[in-house]
């Protein structure tokens, strides 16, 4: 393929720009990085810099000695296994009939669960229902209440609506049933919308503190995030407890610490995302359209 | 159409029948446990949640035969989500509220009364104790209606006042030997702060004073307008309860601080805080020698180390930390203003804290007495009160007459060990006292204690604070932060100040003065 | 034996309601999608609207203890007390200007930047650039604003230094109101333009390449091909966003904000989200929030229900 002068110089414009918008957002991160690494008195430092001074592990040792933090990893990683699967199971579940055009009362349906994106009873009721459902301090409570993220079940419906009937009534031909339609033809051909959706939901459960703080009583059943925000309220200085002694004072540095956690917390997931990309490749559909 | 209507309207039935239920279903959890002990449910005041297992706790639970359960809510969430727990039915037996919550929570029904003559009986120290510190008068303004529902709690910090600190070597770079004590003394100073390159590098880059200096100048003149947490501040002028934002030497105040702003002895950072985003005393600003001068906190935040092996105060670490062990600051008085006024932040003895009972624990019964029986060991038996403070000798702390801790903060938190002793617990200062170095209390005297105090006299919720209180607040920052940076003409200030009266402040000076009529008379 | 009683039923009543009855036939003609349906529905039920007596806060004064019901209505005692003050529709005001600019500016980055990074076809670059840019979505807006207030710093910040570099006087971009907004929003596209980019680029890929190849076929060049096979593969996914969006308007980033205000700005940035915050710091306001939330969310719901039944009319696409 041949390529005018134009297009030559808007290729070479377009890599100029995303280098420099890499480099602008990986700033912040960059950072942090610096900063979980610092000395107290570095990350206090006011000023620009690019390169730690002097490298100092204290921010990591005060975030991985702590007892609980291998325990949040766990339960992190039980509520995003569990969670995903279900969000994963009901949202597909739910999309694919709400694509069908000719499913009785679709309008109706649909119109209830958007309602719900815009309309919820509040922190005391969802509460209340969890507790009178005896989800409480178990990882159920972390789960169930979010269920479907309705945002993301709309995204995988409109791409199950765009999918042509054509390929689903050739199988229904064939004699498949509608649960075989799904999990035959429309999954397999909506790999990169089910790993977005995937993702999403992975990210949500990995992040979420609020839900734990608010159901989970015993700290032994806390998640990551929960723990890392004991830890660095525990980094805070603790002259705030009066009456204490000098020695009291933490030495440890809060944004020290406070960055170590972001770091810990943030590279599992960073992980998860180049996995995910290959599946982001052009033309998926191109080959079961051709058969 | 119809059809959907009806399906609509079915499916909400369905809906709503749910809705009765899930409400307020009190845990009836019994009030004893297996051994027969009291069981307490007591809402924690420390970081992070209390071991099940503690051992410093099962002494004060065998000591006292009660079985002690510590509720822990995330600090940064606790009234959220001590209200979620109240929605269902779970209230903590005992608690630790502020004066707006705990007037709400009695509203609501929430807390238990106890009666003024069980205290005398059962917690005689308390009374006492909380009588001497706090003053004649404090139980009757806990009351509501005649009604007493939680025990002041006394803080010894509201004893001293804020203390400012200077840079002593700076001072002596520009030749100054004596560290200012009045505001003109100061302005002398800070001029040459910016102008004679005190940090000696060559270059102009060091500023007099930012948030916290400010806030020390508007004090020199008589006023506390702009402080936190009680960014609303009332004076007694003339019999009239006025809000310090709008005495009218602040006029003053703000014409002297646009001049320096000007004349670049503010850093014009400020805006964006000295504390950078950390703790409300960290003057992070002044660690990196970017001023000369700050008020950033109580005595204990800007201490010295008292003892070998200590670090001193964040502050003071912090500093000798970034500007090394040559660089020194040294402490202050508060300025004295032009009209001879001079004080300083004081958060008072009281300042509107309440240790309360929730309403499951019931007026008169076994469970209040025991309740009132351990806060009145922890005011008389020494003992026990160090054990709730600072654990097991020689396991938790070293006999050294300070009571240096031997393990850290996040494991004394763990075993349920507090400052004040299991949770806010004492009343009785003296034990505070002699539970400290001579030293540390020393330096709070002699640099905390000097001039009449800028505090409150107001600190209660006034009935229209939901509505105006925040927009108030939010209005005298802003335009204060615009006449010191030019933003707004200093000219305007008695404008501003018809404003803020408009923006409600005449009704919240209403219920102020009708607030401290109601408890000290008129 | 209650099959067949309904299904009689039905027989009966389908001779008055001949379109029931047909609707029934419907019914069993779609039986396996409407069984997929049960659990989704039984979800919404069971954690969206049984909890959703909780709007009647809204209409009460909410008393923890008596529960919503128990306690005692207060009419519209909470709409009427924010609809008066001065400051809410100041903050109201606020909310609106800031999410208007979040539309125009903020919603279409991650699609300009999805399209440029189809462009590239070093497939390497391509992830390291989506990797690196979607890291910002991982920190919060307490440490992000740290980052940024740094960052824009008169004193000792890169873009001041740059400033002063070629002569200019440096700008406290944090304490002026003039640009407070354009921070929040160019903020807002750093943190979330790499994390928005995703959907776009899962869209992408459905694309059919012989698309493509016809096009070039017909001589169309790379912007006539973005624009007449790759724009309107993802326009579906376009406009649902946008719906999304438009129900937004109300809805400010309060951790945003709420880290990156300060007392020079408030007049610009003070939104509906930190008012609320503050409001509810004085005292346990559920009523008054709830009532506040209530407000924001039916204009919200009735944004979406107009801007679907434009993007019916227009485009035929739409949530429903």
């Amino acid at each position: 393929m041949k390529r005018t002068n134009g297009e030559k110089a808007y290729a070479v414009f377009n890599y100029i720009f995303l280098t420099l918008l890499a480099l602008i957002t990986v700033y912040p991160f960059w950072q942090v990085i610096i900063t979980s690494f610092s000395t107290a008195a570095e990350a206090n430092r006011i000023g620009f810099k690019m390169w730690p001074a002097e490298i100092s592990w204290e921010g990591y040792k005060n975030v991985l000695t702590n007892q609980n933090i291998w325990n949040g990893y766990l339960n992190t990683i039980i509520r995003v296994l569990l969670g995903t699967s279900i969000e994963m199971t009901l949202s597909i579940l739910t999309a694919y009939p709400l694509s069908k055009k000719y499913l009785p009362h679709r309008n109706i349906f649909t119109m209830l669960i958007v309602f719900t994106m815009f309309f919820s009873g509040g922190m005391i009721p969802s509460y209340l229902n969890v507790r009178s459902l005896h989800l409480d301090n178990t990882v159920w409570a972390l789960v169930l209440p979010i269920g479907i993220n309705t945002f993301n079940m709309l995204i995988l419906r409109n791409f199950f609506m765009s999918i042509p009937e054509e390929i689903e009534e050739s199988a229904k031909i064939d004699g498949a049933s509608a649960v075989q339609v799904l999990v035959q033809v429309v999954l397999p051909l909506s790999v990169p919308i089910l790993m977005t959706v995937g993702l999403w939901s992975i990210v949500a459960h990995w992040n979420a503190w609020l839900d734990c703080v608010i159901y989970i009583r015993d700290s032994n059943k806390y998640v990551l995030q929960a723990v890392l925000r004991k830890i660095i309220i525990d980094a805070a200085p603790q002259f705030d407890n009066m009456n204490t002694t000098a020695q009291d004072i933490s030495q440890i540095d809060t944004e020290v610490v406070k960055s170590a956690t972001i770091v810990v917390s943030t590279l599992p997931i960073m992980l998860v995302y180049p996995f995910i990309q290959k599946y982001f490749v052009t033309g998926v559909m191109v080959g079961s359209l051709k058969g | 159409m119809k059809k959907k209507l009806a399906l609509i309207t079915a499916l909400l039935l369905v809906a709503g029948s749910f809705a009765g239920c899930g409400g307020n279903s009190n845990q009836n959890s019994s009030e004893t446990d297996s051994n027969g002990r009291i069981k307490i449910d007591w809402m924690s005041q420390n970081d992070s949640p209390v071991d099940a297992d503690s051992p410093v706790i099962a002494m004060l639970e065998e000591k006292f035969n009660v079985d002690l359960n510590f509720i822990y809510l995330d600090r940064n969430q606790e009234d959220e989500l001590l209200n979620i727990r109240i929605a269902g039915g779970e209230i903590p037996d005992v608690m630790r509220r502020s004066d707006t919550s705990y007037r709400n929570f009695i509203n609501q029904g929430i807390l238990s009364e106890i009666p003024e003559d069980l205290i005398k009986e059962i917690a005689p120290t308390v009374y006492e104790c909380t009588t001497r510190y706090g003053g004649e008068n404090l139980w009757d303004v806990a009351k509501e209606d005649g009604k007493l529902y939680g025990m002041p709690l006394l803080n010894d910090n509201g004893r001293y006042h804020a203390v400012t600190i200077w840079r002593d070597d700076w001072l002596s770079n520009v030749g100054i030997d004596k560290v200012p004590e009045t505001l003109e003394e100061a302005e002398e100073a800070f001029y040459k702060f910016v102008n004679e390159d005190p940090d000696g590098n060559g270059q102009k880059d060091t500023y007099a004073l930012s948030t916290n200096g400010i806030t020390a100048v508007l004090n020199a003149y008589g006023g506390q307008p702009l402080s936190n947490p009680h960014k609303l501040y009332w004076t007694e002028r003339d019999g009239e309860i006025i809000a310090d934002a709008v005495l009218p030497e602040m006029k003053d105040a703000l014409t002297k601080l646009n001049q320096w702003y000007q004349d670049g002895l503010i850093d014009p950072e400020f805006i964006t805080g000295e504390n950078k985003g950390q703790h409300f005393a960290s003057t992070v600003v002044f660690w990196n020698g970017r001023i000369g001068f700050s008020m950033p906190g109580m005595a204990y935040h800007v201490s010295p180390p008292f003892i070998e092996g200590s670090t001193g105060s964040v502050n003071w670490s912090s500093f000798h930390q970034m500007q090394g062990e040559d660089a020194s600051y040294t402490w202050g008085v508060p300025l004295t203003g032009p009209t001879g006024k001079r004080g300083a932040d004081h958060w008072g003895v009281f300042a509107g804290d309440y240790f309360v009972m929730g309403k499951n624990v019931e007026t008169g019964s076994d469970k209040m007495k025991k309740i009132l029986e351990i806060n009145e060991t922890l005011n008389s038996d020494f003992d026990t009160f160090i054990l709730a403070r600072n654990g097991r000798k020689d396991i938790d702390y070293i006999d050294d007459g300070a009571y240096t801790p031997k393990i850290e903060a996040k494991e004394r938190q763990a075993l349920g060990l507090n400052a004040n002793g299991i949770v806010y617990m004492t009343n009785n200062l003296e034990f505070i006292e002699r539970g400290e170095i001579p030293a540390q209390r020393e330096f709070s005297e002699k640099y905390g204690n000097i001039v009449e105090d800028y505090s409150t006299k107001v600190w209660g919720g006034l009935p229209s604070d939901a509505t105006y209180k925040s927009v108030v607040e939010q209005s005298i920052q802003e335009n204060y932060y615009a006449f010191i940076t030019g933003a707004r003409p200093v000219s305007e200030f008695d404008q501003f100040v018809e404003e803020l009266y408009a923006a409600g402040l005449e009704q919240l000076t209403k219920e102020a003065n009708e607030w401290y009529d109601a408890r000290y008379g008129a | 034996m209650q099959q067949t009683k309904r299904a009689s039923i039905a027989t009966q009543k389908s001779i008055a309601h001949p379109k029931l009855h047909a609707q029934l036939r419907q019914y069993k003609v779609h039986k396996a999608l409407l069984l997929m349906l049960i659990p989704g529905m039984l979800y919404y039920l069971l954690f969206h609207y049984k909890p959703m007596y909780g709007l009647l806060i809204a209409f009460k004064d909410y008393r923890l203890l008596d529960g919503v019901m128990g306690s005692p209505w207060a009419g519209f005692k909470y709409f009427e007390q924010a609809f008066s003050s001065a400051e809410f529709w100041r903050v109201f005001k606020n909310t609106i200007i800031l999410s208007c600019y979040k539309l125009i500016f903020t919603f279409p980055a991650p699609i300009i930047l999805a399209l440029m990074l189809n462009e590239v076809r070093c497939l390497k670059f391509k992830k390291v650039v989506q990797t690196l840019t979607y890291l910002p979505h991982f920190i919060s807006w307490v440490v992000l604003a740290g980052v940024i207030i740094n960052f824009l710093s008169p004193s000792v910040g890169p873009i001041n230094m740059i400033i002063r570099a070629f002569g200019g006087d440096p700008i406290y971009f944090m304490g002026e109101k003039k640009y407070f907004r354009a921070i929040l929003v160019i903020s807002s596209i750093w943190k979330e333009v790499g994390w928005g980019t995703i959907v776009y680029l899962a869209a992408l890929s459905n694309v059919d390449t012989q698309l493509y190849e016809a096009a070039v076929l017909d001589g169309a060049g790379r912007l006539r091909q973005t624009w007449t096979v790759t724009l309107p593969a993802i326009t579906n996914v376009i406009v649902i966003m946008l719906i999304m969006q438009v129900g937004k308007i109300l809805n400010d980033d309060f951790d945003q904000i709420y880290n990156m205000y300060n007392p020079a700005v408030y007049s610009v940035a003070e939104v509906l989200s930190t008012y609320i915050y503050k409001m509810g710091l004085e005292q346990a306001q559920y009523s008054f929030s709830t009532a506040v939330g209530l407000f924001k969310n039916v204009i919200a719901f009735a944004l979406v229900i107009m801007t679907n039944t434009i993007s019916n009319k227009v485009s035929d696409y739409g949530l429903w």
